[in-house]
C-alpha cells in the first residue's frame, strides 16, 4: 500500500468530492430550511458550506503531511495501531450507515413519486448493489466514473433551475436574512445532512497526480457544491414560498413537477429521478467506496472483489430499519450532525496529535520525476 | 490485464433474478391499460361527503384518421362515439370517490395526464382544503393541471361537450392556457394555487367558469379566503383586479372622448404595477402604482390622434377611468371579502419582517388605506395615423 | 510420436499437448540443416512436405560441360511463375553459358556465382535451415540447392494472386481516397509507405500461429509511438500460442486487455488513409497477412463514432456530423429501452395527445409492449443478418420484404403498433449511421439487457444500467490508454479532435492520452506563426 498509482487528475478530485457530497440530502433540503430558517435558508447553506470548507482544508493539511498515505494509515501513523485502526473503523462504519441511509432516502423518493408498485426492498437492493459495484472497483476507474458523472448531474440541476426560473416570485424570497440569526444557526444543523462526503478525499490524496493542485481542486468542488446548493434553494423558495415549502415531503421534486420541457413533455419526474440515480449513485457509491477501501487496508486484505457485495446484506437491514418515512427523517436528524461533528474534528485531532508526535511522511520523490 | 471477475458475474446472475422475480410487482403498465382521467369535478354532496366526476377518456374515438391500424370503430371526434365519459360517484372522501369510479372502469385509473380540475361553487365556499391535500399527497397528479371554479355545480361545466376540441377536458385546459397566453390572467395552476393558499399574505384567486349549452366560458374570477371562496368578480372587475394585484388583465378599455364627441378603445399592451408599502409608527399604509402601454385600435371620436394636446387629455381620461374601477374593485376586497388576494401582506412581510410579525393581517387589512394611482400611456395608434 | 506422452502424470489439456507435440517437432527440425546431398536433401524436404500435389520440384544440369547439378523448388500458385521462369530457370540456363561466367562456375562455387551473377531476382536468401526453408517455400518463396552444397538460395519469386486495390465496401466515405487494404500484406505496407514517406516508419515483421505460420507486420513510426506501447504489442503477440491466424479479429480478441467486454479494443479498418492518420498520431498498425481489416492500437472510445472524411471536411461541418453520429449511437442503444419505459412506466411523462395516440394504436395489439418491441427488435436484426449473407443482387430485396412488406403487414394485421415501428426503424437506422461496424453492433447487442431493465425499472432502470456500463467501459484499457480518454480522465489539449474538430491549423498536438514520443504535430515555430497572425484559441 506504500507506493500509490499517482493517476488521479486535479479535475477528478473535483469530481469526486462534488459528488460525494451532493446526494439525497439536496432533495429535502430547502424544506428543512424553511422550516427552520425561512427564507435565510441559503444563508445556512453558505455558513454551513463554509465550515465543510473548512474541514476539507483539514483534510488537505492532512494529506500534505501524510503525502504517501490514506486516512487510515496515517491514522495509524500518528495515533498508534489501537487508536489509529479505531478511528478508521468508525470512519468506516460512518461511511456504511451514510451509504444505507442514502439508499433508503432514494429508495422512498422512488417508490413515492415514479414506481408505486415497487416493494422498498427492491429499490433499496439495487442501489445498494449498484453502490458495491463501484466499491469493488479500483482507484482509476472509481475516479473516471465521478469525472464522468458530474457534468451530468451538475447539467440536469442547471437545465432545472434555468427552467423553473420564471417561476420564481422576488417578494417571496425576501426579507434576505429570514426571521432572524437564531433561525438561521438552527438551520445550519439541518444543513449537516447536506455537506458529508468531502471526507473522503482523505482517501484519495496520495493518488494525486498532481497534489500541488489539491487545495484549487477542493476548493472548486465545494464551492460548485455550495452554489448549486443554494442555487436550488433560492428556486424552491422563490417558486413556492416558504410556507408551501415547508408542507412538501419532496421539495426539490416539486420543483421538477412544476416544469414543462420544450413545450412538449409535461412531466418530468422520471427523468429526473433516473438521473437522479447517478447523483445518489455517487454519493452512496462513494461512501461504500470509501468504507470497503478502509477496511481492505485495516484488515491488509489484498483484494476487494467479492466480498463488498456481502457488506451490501447487513447495509440492508440497517437501512431497512426505520419504519417509516417521519422515522427515517428524525434517524437522519441525529445521525447527520454527529457524524458532520465527527467528520470535521477527527481530523483536528490527527493533525495536532501528528503535530506534538512530528509524524510525517517524507516527500515523494517518485512523484518528482515520474508522470 | 485482469481476466473477467467474478463480481461482474454475480451482479449479472442477481439482475436477471430480480427481472425474472420481477414482472409481477414492477409498476409497469402499458398505456393501453389506463383510464386516462383527463379532468375531474368536485362538488358536495347534499347527503355530505363528495361528488366526483371524472373524465375518462376513450382513445379510440379521439384520434382523428388514426383508425388504421384495427376495425374503425367510432372513427372521427365528432363521430358516433364520445370521445370522453363522465363517471360519477359519491362518497364521503375523495379517495373513496375515486375509488368507487375505478369499480365502474375496467381499467385502473391513471391521473398522470389531468389537465383540469374543476371545483364546484358550493364545495368551492365550503373549503377546498381536502381537494388540495390530497392534490398534494397524490404523486400522480400534475401540478401543472388547471385548476378552476364552476359557476354552479362542477357536473355541468364537465358534461358540456364543446365542439371546438375532440377531448372536452383539454379544451377546459386549454381556455386558461389561452386566458394566460393573452396575459388576461396570472398562471393559475394547481401549483400556484396551492402557493397562493399556504403562504400567509397572498390568497388565491380562481378563474370561474360558467356552462352554456354547448360550450363553456371565463364568467369571471372566484375570490377565496384560504381554501374558501368568499366572492365572486364579473371580467371586468376581474381585470381591474389584476391589472394593480399582478400587472395581468391586458384587456380593452373604452373611454369618452375628451371634445364629448365619440369614443375610443384603447387596448392595453403592457402593464407594470410596482406596490410600495409604507409603515410609520403604527400605521401601515400602500401606494400601488400600476403604468399601463397601449395602442387606440378603434374610435368613433372624430378628433385627429396627431393632436398631442388630444392625445394627453385621452391618456388623463383613461387612467382615470381604470383607477377608479381598479379602487372600485379594491374596496370590494377591503370592506366585502376582506381578502388579501393582492398580495400586500406578502410584501409587507418581505420589506417589514419585524412589523409583519406583530401583526394580525387578516384584521389589518380590511382598514389599511391603499392608494392605487393609474398611468396610462398611449403608445401606437395601430396601422392608421389619425 | 503421440507415444510420447501417452501416459501423461495429470490430464494435460489437448491445447497444450498439440503445442508441446509442435514445439517437439520445431527443435527437432531446428537441428536439421541441409546435408549437401542433393537427392537426400530433396527428399527429406518432399517429405516434410508430405508430397503435395502442389510442390514442384525441377531438377537442372548446369551447364553441361561442368555438370553442376541443381534443383528448384517451389508451390505452385504461391511462387510467380513468370519470375521462375524468366528470371531463375533463364538466369541459370542461358546467362550460365556466356562465357565470362562459364569460367568462374564450378561445383564448389556454384551458389556464389549463381547468387551474385546469374539470378535477376531482387531478394536472395543463404539458408541452410530445413524449417526456415520449409517456411519460405510455403510463403511463395522458390528454393534452390546446388549438389555438394550444404547450403541453398531463397529466391524470392512470392507471386501468388491477390485482390488487388479496391474500394473499400463496408467504411465509405464521401471524400477521400478510394483505395483499400486487400489481402496481400506486402500491398498493405507498400499503400502506408505510400502515403508516410518518412524513414521512421518501420515495418516489423512477426510469423504467429504453429501451423498458418501467418505473416503479421507492425508498422509505427519509430520516434513517434510510444515504445512501450510497440513493446507491449510485440511481446503479446510473440507470447501467443495459437495453431492459426486467419483475421486480424484473431490477434485483436488474444490481445485484449479483458475478454469479457463487447467494446473492441483495437481498431478494424480496412482503409489506408486512417491507418496513415492512426500511425501519424503515435498508433502502432497490426496487418495481418491474408485479411484486409488492419488493427490500430490502442484504441479508445471516441475513435469508434470518427471517419476518416472527419478530417477532410471543414471543421464545423465534421463537429456537426460526428454529434450527429453520437445521436444516433446513443438512439441505437437507448431508442427502445426509453420507448417502453415511457410507454409502460412513464407514460405521464409523454405529451396527453401523443400519449393518446399511442393508446389509440395499441388497442387490439395482441402482445404487451416489451414482448412486441423485443420481437421488432429481433425481425430487424435478422433482416439486417439476412441481407449480409445473401448474394449482392438480392440483398436489397430482402430488405424490402422485411423492412417494408413485414413492417407495413404486420401493423395493418393490428399486431404491432405503428409507434413500435418507428421506433425499432429508428434504432435500425441509428445503429448503421455508426462509422465502425464493431462498435456498432456492440451497442445493438447492448441494447436488448437495456430493454430488459426498462421493462423492470422504468427510466430508474435504464439509469440503473447507464451507470453499470460507465463503470465497465470507464475500467476497460486498451495497451495501458484508458478507453474513455480524452474524456474520463479528461484532456483539455486533447478536446481539438474528439466530438469536436478543429479546423487542421488548431490541432497543433497529437492526442496526448496516446503518450506519443513527440505531441507536437506542427512544429513550433509553425504554431507561432499561427497564432500571431490568427486568432489565438
Amino acid at each position: 500500500m506504500s507506493k500509490k498509482n499517482r493517476q488521479v487528475t486535479a479535475y477528478q478530485a473535483t469530481a469526486i468530492i462534488a459528488n460525494a457530497i451532493i446526494g439525497v440530502a439536496l432533495l429535502t433540503l430547502p424544506r428543512d430550511l424553511a422550516r427552520t430558517a425561512g427564507t435565510g435558508g441559503y444563508m445556512a447553506v453558505v455558513l454551513m458550506g463554509l465550515t465543510a470548507y473548512l474541514g476539507l482544508n483539514l483534510y488537505t493539511v492532512l494529506g500534505r503531511r501524510f503525502s504517501q498515505s490514506t486516512l487510515p494509515e496515517y491514522g495509524v501513523k500518528s495515533l498508534g495501531v489501537f487508536f489509529g485502526g479505531l478511528l478508521a473503523l468508525t470512519y468506516a462504519a460512518g461511511w456504511l450507515v451514510v451509504t444505507a441511509l442514502s439508499a433508503r432516502v432514494f429508495a422512498e423518493i422512488v417508490v413515492t413519486a415514479v414506481l408505486p408498485r415497487v416493494p422498498i426492498e427492491v429499490g433499496l437492493m439495487v442501489m445498494l448493489l449498484l453502490a458495491a459495484h463501484l466499491a469493488t472497483q479500483d482507484v482509476k476507474t472509481f475516479a473516471r466514473v465521478n469525472e464522468l458523472f458530474l457534468p451530468i448531474i451538475v447539467g440536469t440541476f442547471v437545465v432545472l433551475l434555468a427552467l423553473s426560473f420564471s417561476r420564481v416570485e422576488v417578494w417571496r424570497l425576501l426579507p434576505p436574512f429570514g426571521p432572524g440569526l437564531r433561525e438561521v444557526f438552527t438551520g445550519t444543523i439541518e444543513a449537516t445532512w447536506a455537506y458529508p462526503g468531502f471526507e473522503l478525499v482523505s482517501l484519495f490524496i496520495p493518488f494525486y497526480a498532481e497534489p500541488e493542485k489539491a487545495g484549487r481542486a477542493h476548493a472548486r468542488a465545494l464551492f460548485l457544491v455550495i452554489f448549486l446548493y443554494v442555487a436550488v434553494v433560492l428556486a424552491a423558495t422563490g417558486a413556492f414560498g416558504v410556507a408551501e415549502l415547508a408542507k412538501s415531503q419532496w421539495p426539490t421534486l416539486e420543483l421538477v413537477r412544476l416544469v414543462g420541457f420544450l413545450g412538449t413533455f409535461e412531466r418530468l419526474e422520471a427523468p429526473f429521478l433516473a438521473v437522479y440515480v447517478i447523483t445518489v449513485f455517487t454519493t452512496s457509491g462513494a461512501t461504500f467506496f470509501g468504507a470497503v477501501f478502509t477496511l481492505s487496508g485495516l484488515f491488509r486484505l489484498k483484494s476487494r472483489e467479492g466480498w463488498p457485495y456481502l457488506l451490501v446484506i447487513p447495509l440492508y437491514y440497517l437501512a431497512i430499519q426505520p419504519q417509516n418515512i417521519v422515522e427515517l427523517g428524525k434517524v437522519i436528524r441525529v445521525f447527520a450532525p454527529a457524524w458532520f461533528g465527527f467528520i470535521l474534528l477527527a481530523p483536528l485531532l490527527v493533525l495536532g496529535i501528528a503535530a506534538i508526535r512530528k509524524k510525517e511522511d517524507k516527500p515523494d520523490e517518485a512523484n518528482q520525476t515520474g508522470a | 490485464m485482469k481476466p473477467t471477475k467474478p463480481a461482474l458475474k454475480t451482479l449479472a446472475a442477481l439482475i436477471v433474478i430480480i427481472f425474472l422475480g420481477a414482472r409481477g410487482w414492477t409498476s409497469a403498465r402499458d398505456l393501453e391499460k389506463r383510464s386516462f382521467v383527463l379532468a375531474i369535478g368536485f362538488d358536495t354532496n347534499p347527503a355530505g361527503g363528495f361528488k366526483g366526476h371524472f373524465h375518462i377518456v376513450v382513445p379510440r374515438a379521439v384520434t382523428t384518421g388514426g383508425g388504421e391500424s384495427g376495425g374503425g370503430g367510432g372513427g372521427g371526434g365528432g363521430g358516433g362515439q364520445k370521445p370522453v365519459l363522465v363517471v360519477t360517484a359519491t362518497a364521503p372522501s375523495l379517495w373513496e370517490v375515486r375509488q368507487a369510479i375505478q369499480e365502474k372502469v375496467n381499467n385502473p385509473l391513471f391521473l398522470g395526464h389531468l389537465q383540469a380540475i374543476v371545483v364546484g361553487e358550493d364545495l368551492a365556499r365550503r373549503g377546498i382544503r381536502q381537494v388540495l391535500d390530497t392534490m398534494l399527497r397524490t404523486a400522480e397528479i400534475r401540478r401543472r393541471a388547471w385548476i378552476m371554479v364552476a359557476e354552479g355545480t362542477a357536473d355541468k361545466v364537465l358534461a358540456t361537450m364543446p365542439k371546438l376540441e375532440p377531448v372536452p377536458s383539454l379544451y377546459l385546459a386549454r381556455i386558461l392556457e389561452t386566458e394566460d397566453y393573452l396575459r388576461l390572467i396570472p398562471t393559475l395552476r394547481l401549483s400556484e394555487f396551492m402557493a397562493l393558499d399556504s403562504n400567509p399574505g397572498e390568497e388565491p384567486v380562481a378563474i370561474l367558469l360558467k356552462p352554456e349549452k354547448d360550450t363553456v366560458f371565463v364568467s369571471g374570477l372566484a375570490v377565496f379566503k384560504g381554501d374558501r371562496l368568499v366572492g365572486k368578480l364579473n371580467t371586468p372587475e376581474m381585470h381591474h383586479f389584476l391589472l394593480a394585484a399582478m400587472g395581468r388583465g391586458l384587456m380593452p378599455e373604452r373611454v369618452a372622448s375628451p371634445d364629448g364627441e365619440g369614443e375610443l378603445v384603447y387596448l392595453i399592451t403592457g402593464a407594470k404595477r410596482t406596490i410600495k408599502p409604507f409603515v410609520q409608527g403604527n400605521k401601515i399604509s400602500f401606494s400601488v402604482r400600476v403604468r399601463l402601454e397601449g395602442n387606440i385600435m378603434e374610435k368613433s371620436a372624430v378628433h385627429s390622434l396627431r393632436d398631442e394636446e388630444y392625445l394627453r387629455a385621452v391618456e388623463a381620461a383613461l387612467s382615470e377611468k381604470i383607477q377608479r374601477d381598479c379602487r372600485t374593485v379594491l374596496r370590494h376586497f377591503q370592506k366585502d371579502f376582506r381578502t388579501d388576494a393582492y398580495g400586500f401582506g406578502n410584501i409587507l412581510r418581505a420589506r417589514y419582517p419585524k412589523v409583519w410579525q406583530q401583526l394580525d393581517w387578516e384584521k389589518e387589512f380590511p382598514d389599511v388605506p391603499i392608494n392605487i394611482r393609474v398611468e396610462a400611456k398611449i403608445r401606437r395608434l395601430g396601422m392608421a395615423a389619425n | 510420436m503421440e507415444g510420447e506422452f501417452k501416459k501423461p502424470v495429470k490430464p494435460v489439456p489437448p491445447a497444450e499437448l498439440k503445442n508441446r507435440r509442435q514445439e517437439a517437432q520445431r527443435g527437432q527440425e531446428m537441428r536439421r540443416e541441409l546435408t549437401g546431398n542433393l537427392s537426400a536433401d530433396l527428399k527429406l524436404l518432399r517429405s516434410l512436405l508430405h508430397d503435395s500435389a502442389d510442390v514442384v520440384v525441377r531438377q537442372v544440369r548446369l551447364p553441361a560441360e561442368r555438370d553442376i547439378e541443381l534443383a528448384l523448388i517451389f508451390v505452385d500458385g504461391l511462387a510467380d511463375k513468370r519470375v521462375v521462369d524468366l528470371d531463375v530457370l533463364q538466369g541459370l540456363m542461358h546467362l550460365s553459358r556466356i562465357q565470362g561466367f562459364l569460367d568462374r562456375l564450378s561445383r564448389q562455387n556454384a551458389l556464389e556465382v549463381i547468387q551474385a551473377h546469374l539470378l535477376t531476382v531482387g531478394e536472395i536468401k543463404v539458408m541452410a535451415e530445413v524449417d526456415r526453408i520449409i517456411h519460405s517455400l510455403l510463403s511463395g518463396d522458390t528454393f534452390l540447392m546446388v549438389e555438394g552444397a550444404a547450403q541453398g538460395l531463397t529466391v524470392n519469386t512470392r507471386g501468388y494472386k491477390t485482390r488487388g486495390v479496391q474500394e473499400p465496401t463496408i467504411e465509405a466515405v464521401v471524400r477521400g481516397p478510394r483505395e483499400g487494404f486487400s489481402e496481400s500484406l506486402r500491398i498493405n505496407t507498400s499503400l502506408l509507405r505510400r502515403r508516410i514517406k518518412d524513414p521512421d516508419l518501420v515495418v516489423e515483421m512477426l510469423t504467429v500461429g504453429n501451423r498458418t505460420q501467418t505473416d503479421i507486420a507492425l508498422v509505427y513510426i519509430k520516434d513517434l509511438a510510444n515504445p512501450k506501447v510497440v513493446k507491449e504489442l510485440k511481446e503479446r503477440i510473440e507470447k501467443l500460442r495459437v495453431d492459426g491466424i486467419l483475421e486480424s479479429g484473431y490477434i485483436e480478441q488474444m490481445l485484449q486487455d479483458r475478454s469479457l467486454t463487447v467494446f473492441p479494443q483495437m481498431q478494424g479498418t480496412e482503409r489506408p488513409d486512417k491507418v496513415a492518420a492512426g500511425i501519424l498520431e503515435g498508433r502502432v498498425a497490426v496487418i495481418v497477412d491474408g485479411t484486409p481489416f488492419v488493427l490500430l492500437a490502442p484504441a479508445v472510445w471516441a475513435q469508434f463514432f470518427q471517419s476518416p472524411d472527419d478530417y477532410y471536411e471543414r471543421a464545423h461541418i465534421a463537429t456537426f456530423i460526428r454529434f450527429i453520429r453520437l445521436t444516433a449511437m446513443a438512439s441505437s442503444l437507448l431508442l427502445p429501452s426509453t420507448y417502453i419505459a415511457l410507454a409502460s412506466f412513464h407514460p405521464e411523462m409523454l405529451p396527453t395527445s401523443l400519449a393518446l395516440a399511442m393508446a389509440a394504436a395499441r388497442t387490439g395489439v395482441p402482445i404487451s409492449l416489451l414482448l412486441e418491441t423485443l420481437l421488432m427488435e429481433i425481425a430487424v436484426e435478422v433482416v439486417r443478418e439476412a441481407s449480409v449473407r445473401l448474394p449482392g443482387p438480392i440483398g436489397p430485396t430482402v430488405g424490402i420484404v422485411g423492412g417494408l412488406i413485414l413492417g407495413e403487414a404486420s401493423v395493418r394485421a393490428g399486431i404491432v403498433s405503428p409507434l413500435t415501428v418507428i421506433i425499432v426503424a429508428i434504432t435500425a437506422i441509428g445503429s448503421f449511421a455508426t462509422p465502425s461496424y464493431s462498435s456498432a453492433i456492440a451497442l445493438r447487442l447492448l441494447r436488448f439487457p437495456f430493454m430488459f431493465l426498462a421493462a423492470t425499472f422504468g427510466l430508474i432502470g435504464i439509469a440503473a444500467g447507464l451507470v453499470l456500463l460507465t463503470i465497465h467501459v470507464a475500467s476497460l484499457e486498451s495497451l495501458g490508454v484508458p478507453y474513455l480518454a480524452p474524456y474520463a480522465p479528461y484532456h483539455a489539449e486533447s478536446q481539438g479532435d474528439a466530438v469536436l474538430r478543429r479546423s487542421w491549423p488548431y490541432l497543433k498536438e497529437r492526442p496526448a492520452f496516446l503518450k506519443p514520443q513527440d505531441v507536437e504535430r506542427l512544429p513550433d515555430d509553425a504554431a507561432k506563426e499561427d497564432s500571431s497572425d490568427e486568432q489565438e484559441k
